[in-house]
């Protein structure tokens, strides 16, 4: 089929998803993402061959519509990306049938969220999706192919059976650096109980090909203050792979205050598996040297084919299944709502506790009836140019979303 | 007879922190039975704002589990707070995230707060005690003076009238702090029919701090006999909300 056609079939196909025929409640919408890149360590003189802007322009539609317990719902965007790649695409971020009742069960098919787990901008137990981005965790994210079930034996216990197609590359990214997936079959089950007031949660989650997870997530109020823990102890490095058989912790702990109309997050992030400063610096070494001998002349076409597969395999470590490259991280986040008649202001920093790094996020929400939303937020990247966050070939981002509900 | 005049007045005072928490017992039970199901709609005025309506559905099992589930406007439509025991959540569909909250967290960027919503038995949180009588718009009513328990509850002290006509309707409410502080007053009116018996429909929740700032909570509908499964109010249900 020819691409013109396909978009058309694609947008038609969206159209009716999202449409009022089907659907209880729907909206549609448009979603802007542009990157400005820049040459960085990791994008030495632009190896990823990004143009100076690079866009992805979506337009958007969700549709749910409920028959008694039964329920279906299709969220998806046609994207248009401009930039080096030129091309139009159609996503389903969900496409799902369930049932579910009131005392507790779920049976939910298809493309779904599982995303579960009390951490803010990390969830290390969160393993079967792509990560969210921690500098803007409200961005939506697709789900995965999968069968869930929850079942609540009491109103202080429920279980979550998962069975899909787990994936977990990074989303939302431009030309080169977004890298298709290899989806892998994983199941998970979670018990999650409320116990003298202070929620519990045990998960485990396994895949094909890979040593298991093992999750606890913890949250309790304490005074005005939610406090919460998420951790996982789970066997092999998703950064490195020589290091197969060790065994890492993540964690996760923080605190949401929300008085009035505002609210503040604090979040600290131990990622056991992340590299030290000498790693770190083993790690930009090996790039450095990888691409130099991948543009060196003087070598062989085979070496230098073998050293630009090296380099390719380790440049794509950022934008892969990981959650950080380095250790100890954290995040604030403050939001205020109702600055002025239908406004919203928040902003969000997420920093490399090591290096430095730092990413600042501000955004503002917008709802002048109460059918639209708008927001913008401007992703900006601070910090020494060794730091992890300065890898990234972007010199800032935009982010704009414009939704119609009905 | 002085000392027999003495007695008299020692046994009214054992007896009147009991008649108060009768009286506090039948007025918390007027607007929403044991169990209720409801659609409410809140109105949040601000002084140069424009008036914010939301609509939600709502649902409540005895003195501990509430749940409300925001049904309008489109934009606010799914957000879920549900109450558990001294837990209270928040399920906001945007990040489809769940989340916890404080008590004393405000319901919905009005006046109310959590506890105010979700906390339905005074009786337990607050000692209360008859101080006199007060006419409000021609009606009089009780004085209750209701001293919290704990820390934890939403207020330190409340001033709460209660109708002596019988009904035993709310009719006025003042919140104050530790130090004496009044934080907000409640009006309670628009006696109705509605779901079968008559009760105050509307509660307006002024706050004493900012001049012009009051959230209105209408009800719309009240079913005092749903059949309700406990577990819909556990905070598993809400992850699957979405």
């Amino acid at each position: 089929m020819p691409a013109p056609w396909r978009a058309r079939l694609s947008l038609a196909i969206l159209v009716v998803a999202a449409g009022p025929v089907i659907a209880d409640d729907y909206e549609i919408g448009f979603e802007d993402f542009l990157y400005r890149s820049k040459a960085t360590l990791l994008n030495r003189d632009n190896v990823f061959g990004l143009d100076p802007t690079e866009n992805l322009f979506r337009f958007t539609g969700t549709g749910r519509k409920a028959l008694g317990r039964f329920a279906v719902k299709a969220s998806a965007f046609v994207e248009r990306q401009t930039g080096v790649t030129d091309e139009t695409t159609l996503t389903f971020r969900q496409a799902f049938a369930e049932y579910k009742t009131d005392d507790g069960f779920l049976l939910r098919v298809g493309k779904q969220k599982i995303a579960w787990g009390s951490g803010l901008a990390w969830n290390p137990t969160a393993r079967l999706e792509p990560p969210k981005s921690p500098a803007n965790p409200g961005t939506e994210q697709p789900g995965i192919d999968a069968v869930r079930m929850d079942i609540s034996p009491a109103g202080w216990a429920s279980i979550t059976l998962v069975a899909g197609r787990a994936q977990s590359n990074l989303t939302d990214l431009p030309g080169s650096l977004s890298r298709p997936s290899d989806p892998q079959w994983a199941g998970a089950v979670r018990a999650r109980l409320l116990v003298r007031d202070t929620d519990l949660a045990v998960t485990y989650l396994g895949a094909k090909d890979r040593s298991g997870l093992v999750g606890l997530d913890l949250g309790r109020t304490w005074g005005p203050v939610a406090l919460h823990a998420e951790s996982a102890l789970y066997r092999g490095s998703e950064i490195d792979r020589g290091r197969r058989d060790e065994t890492f912790l993540r964690i996760a702990a923080g605190a949401l205050w929300t008085p009035g109309d505002s609210s503040l997050s604090v979040e600290y992030f131990f990622n056991g598996e992340g590299m030290s400063g000498s790693q770190f610096d083993a790690y930009r070494g090996r790039l450095d040297r990888n691409l130099k001998a991948a543009r060196d002349p003087r070598l062989p076409e085979s070496a230098r084919n073998a050293a630009f597969a090296v380099w390719s395999v380790d440049a794509g470590i950022p934008f892969s299944s990981n959650l950080g490259l380095r250790r100890h991280y954290a995040s604030i986040a403050l939001t205020r709502q109702g600055i002025a008649t239908d406004l919203d202001v928040r902003l969000r920093a997420v920093g490399g506790l090591t290096d430095r790094g730092l990413i600042v996020t501000p955004g503002l929400a917008y709802a002048p009836t109460g059918n639209v939303q708008m927001s913008l937020d401007i992703v900006l990247l601070f910090g020494p140019e060794t730091a992890e966050y300065k890898l990234a070939p972007i010199e800032r981002a935009f982010q704009a979303r414009l939704k119609y509900s009905f | 007879m002085a000392i027999g005049a003495a007695a008299i007045a020692r046994d009214v005072d054992a007896q009147t922190p009991n008649e108060a928490t009768r009286i506090l017992e039948k007025a918390q039970v007027t607007i929403l039975g044991e169990t209720a199901s409801y659609t409410l709609r809140m109105t949040v005025n601000r002084t140069g704002k424009s008036p914010r309506v939301v609509t939600m559905d709502g649902f409540k099992s005895g003195d501990d589990r509430g749940l409300v589930r925001y049904t309008d406007p489109p934009k606010e439509k799914g957000t879920v707070y549900l109450r558990r025991d001294d837990n209270t959540y928040i399920y906001l569909p945007a990040a489809e995230k769940v989340a916890r909250v404080g008590p004393k967290q405000t319901f919905g960027g009005g006046d109310f707060n959590n506890g105010d919503i979700f906390r339905l038995s005074l009786t337990r949180d607050y000692e209360a005690t008859l101080a006199g009588e007060e006419t409000v718009n021609g009606v009089p009513c009780h004085v209750l003076e209701l001293k919290a328990r704990n820390r934890g509850v939403a207020y330190d002290r409340v001033r709460y009238l209660v109708r002596k006509d019988g009904t035993h309707f709310p009719c006025l409410a003042e919140y104050f702090t530790i130090s004496g502080k009044k934080l907000k007053i409640l009006r309670t009116d628009e006696v109705e029919t509605l779901g079968g018996r008559k009760r105050p429909t509307r509660m307006i929740m002024e706050s004493a701090l900012e001049t012009g700032a009051f959230t209105e909570l209408k009800f719309l509908k009240i079913d005092d006999r749903p059949k309700l499964d406990e577990r819909m109010f556990s905070p598993a249900s809400l992850e699957r909300e979405r």
